[in-house]
Formats: structure tokens, C-alpha cells, sequence
């Protein structure tokens, strides 16, 4: 973890190009807080208070339904920012984040970034490069939601996951992620072990047969 | 959670009620309430059934994965049968 918010500032690619000056006023300004794990970090429809930026640990972005299913619609880490949006439009938090483990947070009041950003131009190119990151991601997530079914999106996410491996997700998390239930989840898994497409050794799932499962994902 | 740790059913200490469900489920006697809540007591009981997961009305329970890639062996008898 960075010893002060002013070195952890200019690590970050929106204010690497700041001259040391103006990243020092800015980390007096800015606060850092810690959060425990599943501790909620920003509520959806609250007043968004400031942007918020990873120090250490990570942080899941969602939304909830009336029934209190929740959508994954981000997963961040150290160096990434959240809770931008409000920033730029004045309107309430459009979704919740909440600590995924114990994890340090930078908040920088709206005031203090837009300043900043009027001021240096490179501020504001950067954050345009990371809104059209964003929007790709939920442009690709809507897409799956809306024309894949639960089978096709849990194949493509085995694919995926396998190809980055180590991380480990609940059945609930992968839920969450894949809009829909943990027990949709438990079933579709069992369904494709049947089916020769993965064997689930206690916490293992191995792929048995990826082409099977790439045609069924539609890549 | 550390990539090292052994992977074993997650408890959530301030979701779990006490109410006992998963321990009587659990077929491996793996699960003890200590101090009011469900408490993995021997883990090297465990069989990662799932049934306390599906059990606990407070989803306080979760059964980490990961997914790996197809080991070698059946990449090869995949590769071998397309070539037969």
C-alpha cells in the first residue's frame, strides 16, 4: 500500500500527468478510509458524496432488484476508480459498491475533481479513456444478459475463468454476476457435468470439453 | 481471500442465525455451532456436498470454486479421437 495518498494519486493514470504540486493539494483535500469486508462502500439513489478510488483490497459495483437479487456490473481493484458518474451529472449514486474484502478507498469530493480537471486537460482525456472502457464492459454485459441464455452465459464464463485462473466465486457470486440465481447456477453446473462438458471434483470444476462448451457460449 | 489458503465452505459469522440447520445436515458431521453460530469444526470432514449452501435460509454459507482449464490427459484423448 502506497505510504501517502499524494504517491498513490500519481500512480493512478488519471493524474500521472499533474505536475507534483497540484497532486499534493490534491491529496490534502482528498480522504482515505477503510472499509471491512462486505462493508458498504456507496448506496445506490444516495447523494453521491465523492469519487472513489481502490487502494488496496477489492470492491464489487451492483445493483439490486426489488427482491433483493443483486448484478454484478463491476468488480475493481487497486488503482481503479468508482463512482464516477455522479461526478459529471450531479445525480444520485446509480449503484452500490461494497467492500469484497478488507479494502482502502480514496474519496475525492466533487468539488476538488472538477477543479482539477478544468485546470489540466490530460485529467479529463484519461477519464474519457476509462468511461469508454466502462461502457464497452456494460455495453458486452448487456449483450449477454439480453441474447444469451443462463447456459450460454455460464459456458462463456468457464471459458473465460479457466484463462484466468485462481480465482475462486460461490455459486451465489457467479449468480450475481450472470443475472440470474445461485440455485440456477448449482443446477445448469450439474446439467453440464452430465453432459461431459466439465467434471466438479469438490471445489474443481475442470472443462472436459471445450469445444462443446465454445459452441454453446457462441464464440 | 489468499490463492494459498486451503479452499473450504465460507461462513458468514454475522449472516448466520444459529439455527443449526447446516450441522444437522451436514453428512460428514464437519459443522458445530460455537458460540451461536455454525463453525466449520472439522474441516477434514468435509465433503463439499453443497447441503449446507442449500440449506441455510440466511445464505451465510458459500462453497468457494474455481474453474481450471482440461488437464492434459484429456486434451491429448480429445486430439486423438479427432484424428481416429
Amino acid at each position: 500500500m502506497p505510504e501517502n495518498l499524494a504517491d498513490f494519486l500519481k500512480s493512478l493514470p488519471y493524474f500521472a500527468g499533474l505536475p507534483q504540486q497540484a497532486v499534493t493539494d490534491l491529496a490534502a483535500r482528498a480522504r482515505r478510509r477503510v472499509y471491512a469486508r462486505h462493508e458498504l462502500i456507496v448506496l445506490e439513489g444516495e447523494p453521491a458524496q465523492a469519487a472513489c478510488f481502490v487502494v488496496s483490497g477489492n470492491v464489487r459495483v451492483f445493483k439490486l432488484s426489488p427482491e433483493g437479487r443483486q448484478q454484478v456490473l463491476d468488480r475493481l481493484g487497486p488503482g481503479e476508480a468508482f463512482n464516477l458518474v455522479p461526478i459529471f451529472d450531479g445525480l444520485p449514486n446509480p449503484a452500490s459498491a461494497e467492500a469484497v474484502n478488507a479494502a482502502t478507498i480514496c474519496l475525492l469530493a466533487r468539488q476538488d475533481l472538477l477543479a482539477v480537471l478544468r485546470r489540466y486537460p490530460s485529467v479529463a482525456e484519461a477519464l474519457l479513456a476509462d468511461f469508454a472502457g466502462r461502457l464497452r464492459r456494460l455495453s458486452a454485459l448487456v449483450e449477454d444478459l439480453s441474447f444469451r441464455t443462463v447456459r450460454a452465459r455460464l459456458a462463456r464464463f468457464i471459458l473465460r475463468q479457466a484463462s484466468a485462473p485462481g480465482r475462486r466465486l460461490t455459486q451465489a457470486e457467479m449468480a450475481a454476476e450472470l443475472g440470474t440465481v445461485r440455485d440456477v447456477i448449482g443446477r445448469t453446473l450439474l446439467d453440464f457435468q452430465a453432459e461431459g462438458l466439465i467434471t466438479i471434483d469438490r471445489h474443481r470444476i475442470c472443462i472436459q470439453d471445450r469445444p462443446s462448451l465454445e459452441a454453446l457460449a457462441g464464440m | 481471500m489468499s490463492d494459498h489458503a486451503p479452499i473450504l465452505p465460507q461462513i458468514d459469522g454475522e449472516r448466520c442465525t444459529g439455527c443449526g440447520q447446516c450441522v444437522a445436515a451436514c453428512p460428514g458431521g464437519a459443522l458445530a455451532l460455537t458460540a451461536g453460530r455454525a463453525d466449520l469444526a472439522q474441516p477434514e470432514a468435509c465433503a463439499y456436498c453443497a447441503d449446507c449452501e442449500d440449506l441455510c435460509p440466511a445464505g451465510a454459507i458459500g462453497l468457494p470454486y474455481v474453474v481450471e482449464a482440461e488437464t492434459r490427459k484429456t486434451s491429448e484423448t480429445q486430439s486423438k479421437s479427432r484424428r481416429s
